[in-house]
């Protein structure tokens, strides 16, 4: 296997400044952090709210910058002037989405980034809108007449259309019934087939992440504590943290085991 | 043992250019203390409106509401404004699931802690216990400088602060890590069984609500189901199920 995505020995941190400005102290949130991420592989990354995981997912797009360490793309030949091969879904997609545009502006645009000729502009953007299974009554909606599931929908077209190498989910199941959960499940695993791309999934909901996923980083206070396939984590978890997790999750906890 | 809430709705409908959609239609049932009441629907199903319909919250500009509310003998809907008051301040308490919204933006939480006559050492166990912050920089914090997470829990503890009757929850899950829910769970059915106290609560987290009630019910198109035991109504709503 390839990796596609190298992280060696990422470091980052925050200047936090007390409240009267005269005390600012630094917080590391990332120290010797290093991972490796395949390609085509979905990759699932899980840990409770202020451990890091967006954090880490905007540094890996370029959001943030790093303090130190290496982040290294294994893209092959990519054209430098074009649109970023790393694209992140955000969680609050609704509000990412000018409200006024209509759904085919918005997916065209991204298009034209790509390709300027207007005779495959139509045909891609036919095949994308399949892809994610959105009606073609929509396309002349604006996007606050959509549901908040066919906004994040519109949101996936509009990063598909610039052919990422690798598609970041944040918290994509945040806010969704159980119906639409599954429904994304099967869409995301649709459309790493259909478009080749790498994607990893940032979430605290290890079930989602279990039948999405074929492998899965626990990180915990800004590390790294388990790494392994889905099967491993979910019937022989090693470190204590994932063990704790997974209990959590079929809400099995008592107070005494904080 | 005697109901402590009684809800019989004939229809609740929104005004629409002219005429009227209805929300909920023909739902009855009753509480008895001592138990967890749960409704489980999906995203626009009727949830919040049931919950705002049984608080008396609904404008009434707007909405054409046709129901009797029954809590302890009193119809909610023949209350004066002044004892609504006091029926909401102390006997009935509703959690809304946008904690953030539900606190006023320009006072810290110290306002809400101190207002109420509230036994400082109970609420510094509760806080701790929901793992949020010391209680004097919890106090000294103002909603919009919380996550929602926490919003959630310290709207959650006020309200059990209260000792309510009646405890209404929407969605009190929805912005918690796993493992706070876990914490939540337990503190929930201890406040129940402890105190015969009731809750009626609407969630979309099926395992949760299995784990945590004493009935269950579905609220489908604005029809509710009967409600039914967990182990029951597991079975009667095979679809349901979590992912494994």
């Amino acid at each position: 296997m390839n990796e596609i995505l190298q992280i060696k020995n990422l470091s980052y941190s925050i200047q936090k400044t007390a409240f009267t400005l005269l005390k600012t102290k630094r917080i590391n949130i990332f120290s010797n952090l290093s991972f490796n991420i395949y390609e085509n592989e979905v990759v699932g990354i899980a840990g409770e709210s202020g451990s890091g995981k967006t954090t880490l997912a905007k540094l890996i797009c370029g959001l943030l910058q790093k303090d130190k360490g290496e982040i290294i793309f294994n893209f092959g030949k990519i054209n430098k002037n074009k649109t970023s091969p790393v694209q992140i879904l955000f969680q609050n997609s609704g509000e990412i989405l000018n409200p006024l545009r209509s759904v085919n502006d918005i997916i065209a645009e991204a298009l034209r980034l790509e390709n300027t000729n207007d005779d495959k502009l139509t045909e891609e953007k036919n095949k994308i809108l399949k892809a994610i299974d959105l009606p073609t009554e929509l396309l002349y909606r604006k996007s606050f007449e959509l549901s908040g599931g066919q906004q994040q929908r519109v949101a996936l077209a509009r990063l598909l259309a610039v052919k990422p190498k690798i598609l970041i989910l944040d918290e994509p199941f945040s806010s969704q019934d159980l119906e639409s959960q599954i429904n994304f499940i099967g869409l995301f695993k649709k459309l790493q087939t259909l478009f080749d791309v790498t994607i990893i999934c940032i979430s605290h909901n290890l079930a989602a992440l279990k039948k999405l996923c074929n492998r899965i980083l626990i990180i915990y206070k800004g590390e790294i504590v388990e790494e392994n396939s889905v099967a491993e984590i979910f019937t022989n978890p090693q470190n204590n943290y994932t063990k704790f997790l997974l209990k959590a999750s079929g809400y099995n906890l008592l107070p005494e085991d904080f | 043992m005697k109901e402590i809430l009684k809800v019989e709705i004939q229809d609740v409908s929104v005004k629409k250019d002219e005429g009227y959609f209805p929300v909920l239609k023909n739902i009855s049932f009753s509480l008895q203390p001592g138990n967890i009441y749960t409704i489980i629907g999906k995203n626009g199903s009727g949830k919040s409106t049931l919950f705002k319909t049984i608080f008396r919250l609904l404008d009434i500009n707007f909405y054409k509401i046709n129901c009797i509310i029954i809590f302890k003998d009193r119809n909610i809907y023949e209350l004066n404004d002044k004892e609504l008051l006091i029926l909401r301040k102390n006997k009935m308490k509703y959690v809304l699931q946008d904690a953030i919204g539900s606190f006023n933006p320009l006072k810290k939480f110290a306002y809400y802690f101190n207002s109420n006559n509230f036994r400082k050492e109970k609420i510094e166990g509760l806080s701790k216990y929901f793992l949020l912050p010391e209680f004097s920089v919890l106090s000294s914090l103002y909603p919009y400088e919380v996550s929602g997470g926490m919003a959630q829990r310290i709207s959650i503890l006020l309200s059990l602060m209260a000792e309510p009757e009646l405890l209404l929850l929407d969605e009190p899950t929805s912005s918690l890590d796993v493992a706070i829910v876990n914490l939540l769970l337990y503190k929930l059915k201890s406040f129940v069984q402890s105190d015969n106290k009731t809750i009626l609560m609407v969630t979309q987290d099926i395992l949760f609500a299995e784990k945590i009630s004493s009935q269950i019910a579905l609220l489908e198109n604005g029809r509710l189901s009967e409600f039914s035991a967990p182990e029951e109504f597991i079975n009667k709503n095979k679809n349901l199920i979590p992912i494994e």
